[in-house]
Parts: structure tokens; C-alpha cells; sequence
């Protein structure tokens, strides 16, 4: 459903988000169904198009510690010996490493935009999917039929991607889900720090020009935040749901949030 | 309404009666009222003053290192600097310049020779005897790192104490704003027996500062609060009245404002954010907001770097100007509360500001006639958009707000602008030391002459000094009558500063967007406010003045 209104936010959006459309820190009323923000912008189309930027970190980002993390996990998982301790004890040490301290270090040296929040973020999240990549493919490795794929002489390759990864791969989309809920955290908490890309609408932003108006404009800083926990609440239930689709019969609960 | 003022400064002033432009200058700004609202008036009466009590006064601390303000203009260090500082001279509420170290002071009939009598018997703070080598010191020794004296260094061609309460300094040529220079917030004196033969920048005392200021420096507890206890050898005796000034340091300006209404803390400086929940506050008696009437002008402005494409063509910034609604700034970045500039020279400067010159009529908000500019420039639009800027600014209030108000308005007219919000230290290098920007948003202050606070934005200037003109432009034209108005009596600057209006109004190498008074907030509890806030331009309460009833206490 997020996706959906992220998608069809310039249709749902009554206002251009970047107009000032109305006097500032006006309250909701049924012109501004959420008010207005601090320089007079519609505050529902600020958050309708927040969803996007939010979504598209939280996707991207998860994918990025997807492929990152799922490449190391699997080369450490199945190579073992040297490579496995030097990229688990790597994975290890991003891991000691807070999050925020990571992502706010990456922006302090760099500066801020779209694409290297992605990259922040994913930097700090991949170890998760590293280790639970490298736990199935430890667990894996030992099977019968990775047994008999090598015995048929088939290339490393082709048994890392195609033997052991589909099978690999279920707890993994739910970890996915997970992730871009935890990157949608990030942002949000880095919006609020006022170091976010400014020149994209998304929902910590909205919350850090709040900040001085929380007596003045309630609603400036309830709405974006009510958008943050609907989309964290909705990823979390998602990934419960991949958890029973992909493994209906498990009575274990699923991996939780790591950070 | 001043003539209940207690006469804090004695009979002794007896200032030059020549018609020295400074002055006539400051007389002029005395119409002005000081104080706003309250019915705490009433209250006052011929009580008489109790030793006692503490104020805890609260700020952002915003990267303060160290208190010499010698060294540094960081605005925490400033408001700080008063409470444990002093300087020859002061000014009321009124601008008028009133004696502190300094008795009297006289000028020559050329306008080149300053006497300075100063105060006999005056102890700094730890005891040690002040006298008139420490003011030959402090301008011979800290001139160099102070960025407002850097103006008159290259003037000055003889410092004398011919004794121990007599300074005499001599100019190679007039400056109007000599005697701005020398007043306390500018100049503040500094410990010749502390200082001399150390390394000025690193000796230990520019964070435990030893001054002439009506409280000293007992502790500093990085990033929480600094104390300050009464100075015993203050020279107005029996002030100051309370024992200890606490500073409480507080990032936010929504929390420095709870903080004041709770009652945690008793003074702050109001973000314009917070001025109007200040005022709802303040109907309930505890607190009070007051407005410097004569303030520092903050003028908010947009420099252009001329030396990059499109900034270069003098329409297109005609254009963008025509294209911002002041107005509009003024109503969200700064609740109302400022006022769109109409010039180069600030309005508070009522004797030098020629109305004549007015951006509200040159440059009126019409997106029509900046599209027309636009497309005269050559920049026609192509899919909805002429051009793309980048528009760099620190990431804090007000400026967040004006970036974003301003790409708005800018789309209007297919303008369109990247938003860069940096980290005041990675602004500053980027926009001063490397001058790799666009477009930069700041708000500068005028401090109390265009020659020390507006000149800066507008000469020519190669160097890569912080907050002077990083746009590139340099038109000797200017820079000649900005030299001629800065050595002139007051009657023939006006005529000067119309002519560097009209030019920079032509040339537009900074914008000025808005200028914003200064509004503090106090609790009411304290006594003898109305001459506590008896100050001007830069300057913050001393806190020599107030008092604490015990019964508040």
C-alpha cells in the first residue's frame, strides 16, 4: 500500500509539495487536511511525496545490504578457512560500529544526497544479512546435494548461486523487509538531525523543521511522524508475513529487529 | 521615559564638543523608546537595591572554545564577554556612548587625535592594578587578531600612555568610526601583566579570563555551564548586586525558551521561532520580552558568485531579486518580526540611510517582470525550467526556512535551485575559503557603522576572510566613496552613502533580504531591569545593574 501511495502521490497530492500554496503554520482544515509547514507549504502533499523519498531509501538501501552483505556472507560461508575469518571478523567489526555513528560520520566527510545516504545506510546495516547468508550457507554447505554437485564437477559458481542460494534465500527476503524498516529509521533520525539531502521531501525533514514549532504547530510534527510508524509498523508485519509464506510451519519467531 | 534612569554614570563626561560625526551620529538614534511592553513599570519604586541572589542566563553554546573576545566573535562568546569584560565605553539604550573604563574622551578638531582619561585606582579581577599600559597593550598586542580593529590598525601611527590614566592614539586620517572601535564590545581590555611576553592565542586565560567586568571567572564545565562570581574590584561599586552570573549552555532555541518559562533559567536571546510563543508566555507576568530598539542591524543576504555563470549577468540577479517575495521571508523565516531592507546601508543607521534608495520600489516582487529578465538575459524556459543554482546556507533556523522559501519562489520563474545545507564550518570553507558556490545565505550584522559592519559585503576583497565579500565583485568606484564616507562628518556621508546605495542597488553583488531587530527575554523577578537593558547595538546585559529581591530569591 505504501508503494502504492508513493507512486501515485503526485495524483493524490492536492498541492505541488515544494509551493508555498497557503499562509504559514496553518491549521488542519479541509483546504489543508494536515496544515501547513513553517514557509507555508501543503503539509499532506509534503508527507504523500515524503513516502517516496522514505520508500526508495528504504528499499534501496536494504537491497545495496542485500547484495553486499549476501556476496561476503557467501563467499565466507562456503570458501570457510582465511576467507571466512577475515570477512566474518570484517563483518564483525561494522557490526561493533553504531549504526548512526557510521552514517553520521559517512555525512560529516562527504555531505549529503540521495545516493550516498543509500550508501551509508547500507554500509551500516549489511552485516546483518552477512552473517545470516553465511549461517544458511554454512548450514547448507554440508547437504547431500551440494554433496553430489561437486561430485558432478559442476563450477563454483554454479553451486553457490544455483544450488545453494535459492535455498538460502527465504529467511533472507524477511530480513529485507526488516532492513529497509531499519533504513527508513535511519533517515528519519539523520532528516532530524537536519542532515538529510534538503533538496528531497521525506518525513525526518519535515520532523526537524518541527522542531521549533512544537508548541506552536502540533501537527507539523504528529503527521510526518504518524507516516514513519505506519511505514515501520507495515514493513515489520510484511516480514512476518514473508516469515509464514516461506516457512509456514515454523513455530520460531522471526529474526527481530537488530539494531 | 529615561528619566528614571539611576544616573549609573557619573557627573565626569565631558565629552569633545567638537561636532564630531560619531557623535552627532549617536544623538540623533536617541529618539528612539527601549523598552517593550509590560506592566511591570508600575512596580518600580525608590527601593533600594539588596546584595545577593544569582542569575542563570542561557545560550547555544555553538562551538564555543574559548572567551576573549579579542579573538573570537562567536555570538556566545559575545553575550558571555559582557558579564566578565569592560571597555572605555559603552551605550545606552539610546546609542548615546556612556563612560565605563574611560571618564572622558576628546577628539581633536581634525578628527585625528583620541585622549582617553581613563578611571584611577581600578584592579582587574584577580587583584592586580590596572592602568593605562594595559589599553596600549591590549591595542598594540590583540589588534591583530580582532577582526573589527583590522579596520583602524593600518591607521593608528602613535599609541601613548604619557601616564597612568591618560591614553592618547593617534590616526593617520579621520575615521567616523573611530570611536566605535574603541567601545567595549569591540575592544575589550585585556591584562597586560597575564598576557605579556605569552603566545596571545594559546595563553590558558583566554578561557579563564581575567577582565574588568563586574563578574570573574570561577569554572567552565565543557558543553553544560560556566560560572561567574561577583567581582570584588568592579569599579562601579556597590555593583553588581547579585553574586554569580550562571551561564547554562542549551542547544535548541525551543528548549532555551522552556527553559525560561519554567523558571530554570532567567535570560536568553529569542530565535525569531520562538519570539511569539515568548509573548503568549510573557501574559502571565514572570517573563518579559524586551526588543533592542537600536540594535546590530541582521541583515539576511544573498551573496552572488559573480566569477560562475549564470550569477555573472547582471539581470539574471535583477531578476531572481524581483523574484523573491520579502515579504513572505519575513512573515515565515522571521514571523513578522523583521522587516524587508530597503538598501545596502541598514535602516538603523538613521543619519546615514538615504530613503531615496529603496529596494521595495527597484525591486518589488513581480515573477512577470523577472521571467521578462529572464528571457531578455537569454535564459529562456525550456521544459519548464531556465536554469538550475545551487543555493548554499548553514543548516539551522532561520536560514532552513528562507533556502526553502526561496526555491519555491524561484521555481515560479524556472529557477531552479539545489539545496545545500552544510555544517556551519564546511559552509564557511566552502563558501570563503574556496569561494566554490553559487548562491550563499547568511545573515550578517551591521554592528554600529557601515564601515565596520556592511562595507565588508560590498569592497573589493581578494582575501578569504570569513563573512567579507565572497562574490567576486570589486569596483574601485565603490571602494573609493565607501573610504571617502568612512573619513567624512556625518552631513557629507549621507550624500556618499546614497551614491554606494544606487550602486550596489545597480550592481547587486549581495542582495539584502531582510533586517531583524534583536529580542531578549527575561524573568520579571529581577529589579532594575529598565537600566539593565539600557543597551545598544551589540552589546548584551552585564548584569551589574539587576537585582534580586530576597523574597525571589
Amino acid at each position: 500500500m505504501l508503494v502504492a501511495v508513493a507512486v501515485a502521490a503526485p495524483l493524490l497530492a492536492p498541492f505541488d509539495p515544494t509551493r508555498q500554496v497557503g499562509e504559514s503554520l496553518m491549521a488542519p482544515s479541509w483546504s489543508h487536511p494536515m496544515g501547513t509547514d513553517n514557509i507555508g507549504r501543503d503539509l499532506l502533499s509534503l508527507v504523500l511525496y515524503g513516502t517516496r523519498a522514505s520508500l526508495a531509501i528504504g528499499l534501496c538501501a536494504a537491497l545495496a545490504a542485500l547484495v553486499i552483505g549476501g556476496t561476503i556472507g557467501a563467499l565466507a560461508g562456503y570458501r570457510r578457512g582465511i576467507t571466512e575469518a577475515v570477512l566474518m571478523r570484517l563483518a564483525e567489526l561494522f557490526q561493533t560500529l553504531p549504526v548512526i555513528i557510521v552514517v553520521l560520520f559517512a555525512i560529516a566527510l562527504f555531505g549529503s544526497s540521495f545516493w550516498l545516504l543509500i550508501a551509508a545506510v547500507a554500509l551500516a546495516i549489511w552485516p546483518l544479512e552477512a552473517r545470516l547468508i553465511y549461517g544458511q550457507f554454512i548450514n547448507l554447505r554440508e547437504r547431500e546435494f551440494v554433496a553430489a554437485a561437486i561430485v558432478a564437477d559442476l563450477s563454483t559458481a554454479h553451486i553457490v548461486l544455483r544450488e545453494i542460494l535459492p535455498n538460502a534465500l527465504p529467511p533472507v527476503i524477511v530480513q529485507v523487509a526488516l532492513d529497509a524498516s531499519l533504513a527508513i529509521l535511519i533517515e528519519s533520525g539523520l532528516g532530524f538531525l537536519g542532515l538529510s539531502d534538503p533538496n528531497m521531501i521525506s518525513w525526518g525533514q519535515l520532523l526537524f523543521a518541527a522542531q521549533d514549532f512544537l508548541n506552536a504547530a502540533w501537527w507539523m510534527s504528529v503527521f510526518p511522524g504518524l507516516a514513519i510508524c505506519i511505514a515501520i509498523i507495515g514493513l515489520n508485519l510484511l516480514a512476518d508475513g514473508l516469515n509464514e509464506v516461506v516457512n509456514p510451519r515454523a513455530v520460531r519467531a522471526a529474526i527481530g529487529l537488530a539494531a | 521615559m529615561f528619566s528614571h534612569h539611576v544616573s549609573r554614570h557619573p557627573s565626569s563626561l565631558t565629552i569633545g564638543r567638537r561636532a564630531f560625526p560619531g557623535r552627532a551620529f549617536a544623538r540623533s538614534l536617541a529618539v528612539v523608546s527601549l523598552l517593550l511592553g509590560g506592566g511591570w513599570m508600575s512596580a518600580r519604586s525608590a527601593e533600594t537595591p539588596k546584595p545577593g541572589g544569582s542569575v542563570v542566563i542561557a545560550m547555544d553554546p555553538a562551538g564555543l572554545s574559548i572567551l576573549n573576545t579579542e579573538l573570537t566573535s562567536l555570538s556566545p562568546a559575545l553575550y558571555i564577554a559582557d558579564i566578565w569584560a569592560d571597555g572605555l565605553m559603552a551605550r545606552d539604550g539610546a546609542g548615546k556612548r556612556v563612560p565605563h573604563v574611560a571618564t572622558s574622551w576628546t577628539v581633536s578638531d581634525d578628527g585625528k587625535t583620541y585622549t582617553f582619561n581613563l578611571r584611577k585606582g581600578l584592579k582587574w579581577s584577580d587583584g592586580q592594578p590596572f592602568s593605562s599600559a594595559d589599553v596600549v597593550f591590549t591595542l598594540t598586542q590583540f589588534a591583530k587578531y580582532n577582526t573589527y580593529l583590522s579596520k583602524i590598525v593600518p591607521l593608528i601611527t602613535k599609541v601613548e600612555a604619557p601616564d597612568d590614566a591618560t591614553v592618547v592614539i593617534a590616526l593617520s586620517q579621520p575615521l567616523a568610526a573611530a570611536l566605535d572601535l574603541f567601545d567595549k564590545e569591540n575592544f575589550p581590555l585585556m591584562p597586560k601583566h597575564i598576557y605579556e611576553g605569552t603566545d596571545i592565542p594559546t595563553n590558558p586565560a583566554n578561557r579563564k579570563p581575567v577582565g574588568l567586568g563586574p563578574f570573574m571567572f570561577e569554572s567552565w564545565e565543557q558543553g553544560r555551564s560556566l560560572s561567574f562570581v561577583r567581582n570584588p574590584y568592579y569599579w562601579d561599586q556597590p555593583k553588581p548586586y547579585l553574586d554569580k552570573v550562571l551561564v547554562a549552555l542549551i542547544p535548541n532555541a525551543q528548549q532555551l525558551l522552556n527553559a525560561l518559562i519554567q523558571g530554570e533559567v532567567d535570560w536568553v536571546q529569542l530565535d525569531f521561532s520562538q519570539i511569539q510563543r515568548a509573548q503568549e508566555a510573557a501574559k502571565n507576568g514572570k517573563i518579559k520580552v524586551i526588543k533592542i530598539e537600536i540594535n546590530a542591524p541582521e541583515r539576511s543576504s544573498l551573496d552572488f558568485n559573480m566569477r560562475r555563470q549564470p550569477m555573472s549577468d547582471v539581470k539574471v540577479r535583477q531578476a531572481l531579486f524581483l523574484a523573491t517575495d520579502r515579504n513572505r521571508i519575513n512573515a515565515d523565516a522571521y514571523r513578522g518580526l523583521a522587516f524587508p531592507a530597503t538598501s545596502a546601508i541598514p535602516e538603523q543607521f538613521k543619519e546615514l540611510n538615504d530613503p531615496s534608495v529603496n529596494y521595495d520600489k527597484l525591486y518589488p516582487f513581480d515573477p512577470q517582470k523577472a521571467a521578462a529578465l529572464l528571457d531578455e538575459a537569454g535564459y529562456k524556459m525550456q521544459d519548464g525550467k531556465r536554469f538550475s543554482v545551487e543555493l548554499t546556507y548553514i543548516a539551522t533556523s532561520p536560514f532552513d526556512a528562507i533556502a526553502k522559501s526561496l526555491a519555491a519562489q524561484w521555481k515560479e520563474v524556472g529557477v531552479d535551485v539545489r539545496l545545500a545545507g552544510l555544517d556551519s564550518q564546511i559552509w564557511l570553507d566552502k563558501v570563503y575559503r574556496k569561494n566554490d558556490f553559487d548562491i550563499s545565505l547568511i545573515s550578517l550584522t551591521g554592528r554600529s557603522d557601515p564601515t565596520l559592519g556592511v562595507d565588508r559585503s560590498f569592497i573589493c576583497n581578494d582575501a578569504h576572510v570569513p563573512y567579507t565579500n565572497p562574490t567576486g565583485y570589486c569596483n574601485r568606484e565603490l571602494d573609493r566613496i565607501a573610504a571617502e564616507a568612512g573619513a567624512s562628518p556625518t552631513p557629507q556621508r549621507r550624500a556618499l552613502y546614497k551614491q554606494y546605495e544606487e550602486i550596489v542597488a545597480r550592481d547587486l553583488n549581495e542582495i539584502t533580504l531582510t533586517n531583524a531587530p534583536t529580542y531578549n527575554a527575561v524573568a520579571t523577578k529581577f529589579k532594575n531591569l529598565d537600566a539593565q537593558f539600557d543597551i545598544a547595538f551589540n552589546e548584551h546585559p552585564n548584569w551589574a545593574e539587576a537585582w534580586l529581591p530576597e523574597d525571589a530569591r
